[in-house]
């Protein structure tokens, strides 16, 4: 293999990669325009919908989560709808539904009218007020993009990205999103406060005349395209390793997985989040320049990504042990043994 | 893409894969040296807390050589010192080698370098894709070519890994004070034995000074083994002190002097012992004569003994230590004993404590000296003699609960408050290890209506009688109520209308 080939092979990926920053920070720049700080929630709801998955944002009222996707939905000029989950919402108002309707002759007849699921980006705010029933329609159309009512089954155009909020501190009446649910969600945000500099700004935007609109810089075609070019970035053999080893770390009882494992967590993260670390993970190295995962990426990738597939019992929760603190021992336990072991 | 060659180790033919060698190379060696360090550390942390083994072992097995062969043989304080020291070092060592020399992959040289130049895994990216036998794709070309520049800029610049390094742990301080204690000890065991008249265990300079060898007389005994001269040096250099030197030596002159017959006796009679060693033992023996000279009071005078101790007591700062009981010492012991028995009499004494007095002289003689030394130590560490509690009485019951007629509940105990029935079922029963918040369901009722039934008898009660009065006049007209008056004439309509108005009212249901 001489140098000349290896350059002229690599030209490709150097401009997919290029584009790919390009058009990503297009899309931030933009957002921006609404949003003001939350930089790395920004950047895990680009991430999430570059690796072609579905993000739950959570975070107290008031902090932007729902304007946040609307921005995002608006920048890429996609067919954005917003669903506000109730306890009395039922599987229908949201998949669509069979309505008669009259016809020229003078008779009726039963027409299928699509529901707000049926689109390219769908903001499924609070998400946990909604019925178990109600949550479980979601699934279908979350990992396999598509919704069945009766015998009619609808594709889903791509990109489809269902963006969730929940409200972490208003649990009265609410339905808590089952596992089978949250693996579901490749990575889960966590919105915190502002800061002092930002409220500033924040203020200005929304309490003067001037009212900002975002312009689409994107399509849907373009993040399909880019979706591609992420899932084309390789990842080496101990990078896998590394986020199977992660992943099982997680899993109480495995070989890897470290004491407060054992003691805290009563359910670990599945192979979907393997198969998430390393997604997010090739994005992160195309963001950071490199043409293949690495390690860093990885452990970057991971608190988001098993902040939700990890389940702490009630040992942790007497203890005060949350999933993020559980999620740092193991990325310090995995760290560790890389030294050791380099 | 043109088919790659291959190299030996089935890499394709790259000048990378040459650089990449010369990284991995340098990252083996900084990774066996930090493997080395690690484990020299790791061995020295495990290894120098037992640093107080081999003297505590010499210190044991040289006073079982004393007890029962009566002459011991001692390793010199020097070597011990060092085989204490060196040992631990030396295993420490010994596992830092084998870490050193234990083989290390490519693999892994390559992530040390790439971990500590912050590279991201480009090197080993690279590596790994180099040697795969399958097609590249361009993300893998593009890794390959930038792996290409990092490694020129990895070439140039050192790879720095953090050597942890050494440090004594805190816990080390207390193994090596018990070390320095055992080899003090194996040096004062030395030196008394050297005192030690006819013995052949003399420490290790006196053993060099005074052995046969040295003055070429005698024969050398079979079973002494021969000390090197540099014994000697080597205690010297441990016991700096001179004036132990100057003594040591004097001792060697005057065991050179001694004949044989008084050096085989085992010192009981002292004859054999030489100046400074009469002189010590001298000392030793002044420091029992107090106790011998003060007479011992009588069994059975339990108060003397106690007004001739307590001066001791508040004494005791001043005067020197007491020494050490031997079995056998008739005039230290009596004297702890007689102090004792005083002890067993209380100073307030009642009729309950009278009674718990031990009075039997077998029961005195089981009584034990360092028992009433302590109690005596504990009151005065309260403030003075404590008030006797060995006549309260029981405290007054107070169970509440009621029994059936005459009969005591038979659950009290005597104790007051609840009974163990009532214990295990009260609300400390019910209290769960897990805090749960009281939920209330519903609107609670008002309960039980309790309706309480007074009897009251009843009694007369005073009034004043009304007394008759004649009526008045009626001032109103009675009989015929006005009618009211109509405006006008009725016409018969009128009539009509009305009467089929009621007509209809009465035919309706």
């Amino acid at each position: 293999m001489t140098n000349d080939s290896n350059t002229s092979g690599a030209g490709a990926a150097r401009e997919a990669a290029a584009h790919f920053q390009t058009v990503y920070g297009k899309i931030r720049d933009e957002v921006n325009r609404m949003m003001v700080g939350q930089a790395d929630v920004v950047e895990g709801v680009l991430t999430a919908l570059f690796a072609g998955g579905h993000v739950l944002l959570e975070g107290v009222p008031g902090l932007g989560k729902t304007m946040l996707v609307r921005s995002l939905g608006e920048s890429v000029d996609l067919h954005f709808s917003r669903i506000q989950f109730t306890p009395d919402m039922m599987p229908a108002d949201i998949q669509g539904t069979q309505v008669l309707v009259d016809t020229e002759g003078g008779g009726h007849e039963l027409e299928f009218r699509q529901g707000p699921l049926v689109a390219n980006m769908v903001l499924a705010d609070e998400i946990n007020r909604a019925t178990p029933k109600t949550q479980s329609a979601l699934l279908e159309a979350m990992q396999e993009k598509q919704i069945t009512v009766g015998r009619r089954t609808i594709k889903l155009d791509e990109p489809y990205c269902v963006m969730a909020t929940q409200n972490p501190v208003e649990q009265e009446g609410t339905y808590p999103l089952p596992e089978a649910q949250l693996d579901r969600f490749l990575m889960k945000l966590v919105i915190g406060y502002p800061k002092e500099e930002d409220y500033n700004a924040i203020l200005d935007r929304t309490t003067g005349t001037t009212e900002v609109q975002i312009q689409p810089v994107s399509s849907g075609a373009e993040i399909n395209e880019l979706r591609s070019v992420v899932r084309d970035v390789p990842v080496p053999a101990h990078a896998k390793q590394h986020a199977i080893r992660l992943v099982m770390a997680t899993q109480p009882g495995s070989d890897y997985a470290p004491a407060e494992v054992n003691e805290y967590v009563s359910l670990g993260a599945s192979p979907r989040g393997a198969q998430a670390l390393l997604l997010v993970g090739k994005v992160k190295a195309l963001l950071d320049g490199r043409f293949a995962v690495s390690t860093a990426d990885i452990d970057a990738a991971a608190p988001a990504v098993l902040r939700h597939r990890v389940m702490v019992n009630f040992h942790a929760l007497s203890d005060g042990v949350d999933t993020d603190a559980i999620i740092a021992k193991i990325l310090a336990a995995s760290d560790k043994a890389a030294v050791a072991s380099a | 893409m043109p088919q790659a060659h291959e190299t030996p180790d089935g890499h394709r033919a790259d000048p990378l894969v040459g650089q990449l060698d010369s990284l991995a190379r340098r990252g083996n060696r900084e990774l066996s040296a930090r493997q080395a360090s690690d484990a020299f550390a790791s061995a020295a942390d495990r290894s120098l807390p037992l640093v107080w083994l081999i003297p505590v072992l010499g210190l044991v097995v040289a006073l079982l050589d004393l007890a029962f062969t009566g002459s011991p043989r001692l390793v010199p304080l020097t070597v011990l010192f060092l085989l204490a020291l060196l040992a631990p070092l030396a295993w420490s060592g010994a596992l830092a080698l084998a870490a050193f020399m234990a083989s290390i992959e490519r693999r892994s040289g390559l992530r040390i370098v790439d971990r500590n130049l912050g590279l991201k895994g480009r090197l080993q990216t690279a590596d790994e894709f180099l040697a795969t036998d399958a097609e590249l794709s361009s993300f893998e070309l593009a890794a390959i070519e930038d792996a290409r520049v990092v490694a020129r800029r990895a070439e140039s610049s050192s790879i720095a890994v953090e050597h942890g390094g050494w440090r004594p742990n805190e816990t080390v301080a207390p193994h090596l004070v018990a070390g320095a204690l055992a080899l003090i000890a194996y040096g004062w065991l030395g030196l008394s034995l050297a005192g030690a008249p006819g013995t052949d265990a003399l420490p290790p300079t006196t053993v060099a000074q005074a052995s046969p060898d040295a003055d070429g007389d005698e024969p050398t005994d079979p079973e002494r083994p021969a000390v090197p001269e540099e014994t000697t040096a080597d205690a010297d250099e441990v016991q700096n002190d001179a004036a132990k030197d100057a003594s040591e030596a004097r001792r060697g002159d005057a065991a050179k002097q001694l004949p044989d017959e008084l050096r085989s006796s085992e010192g009981k009679t002292g004859k054999g012992k030489s100046a400074d060693a009469q002189g010590q033992s001298a000392a030793s023996e002044s420091r029992g004569a107090p106790s011998g000279q003060t007479p011992a009071p009588p069994k059975g005078d339990p108060k003397k003994a106690l007004e001739s101790k307590k001066p001791k007591k508040k004494d005791s700062a001043d005067d020197p230590p007491r020494p050490p009981k031997e079995e056998g010492d008739p005039g230290g012991s009596t004297a702890g004993r007689g102090s004792a028995k005083g002890s067993n009499r209380n100073t307030v004494t009642s009729k309950w404590s009278a009674k718990d007095q031990v009075t039997t002289p077998d029961d005195q003689e089981i009584e034990d000296d360092e028992d009433t030394d302590d109690e005596e130590e504990e009151q005065e560490n309260r403030g003075g003699m404590q008030p006797n509690l060995r006549d309260r009485r029981p405290p007054v019951s107070r169970d509440l609960r009621i029994g059936f007629g005459n009969q005591p509940n038979p659950d009290a105990n005597g104790r007051g408050g609840p009974s163990e029935a009532k214990k295990s079922r009260g609300t400390a029963s019910l209290v769960l290890g897990v805090p749960i918040p009281d939920r209330i369901k519903g609107q609670p009722n008002p309960g039980p209506t309790r309706i309480t039934q007074e009897r009251v008898e009843p009694s007369p009660e005073a009034h004043d009688p009304v007394p008759a009065r004649g009526r008045n006049e009626r001032s109103l007209p009675v009989g015929g109520t006005t009618r009211p008056t109509a405006p006008g004439p009725i016409e018969p309509w009128m009539n009509q209308l009305i009467k089929r108005y009621l007509d209809g009212r009465r035919a309706r249901p």
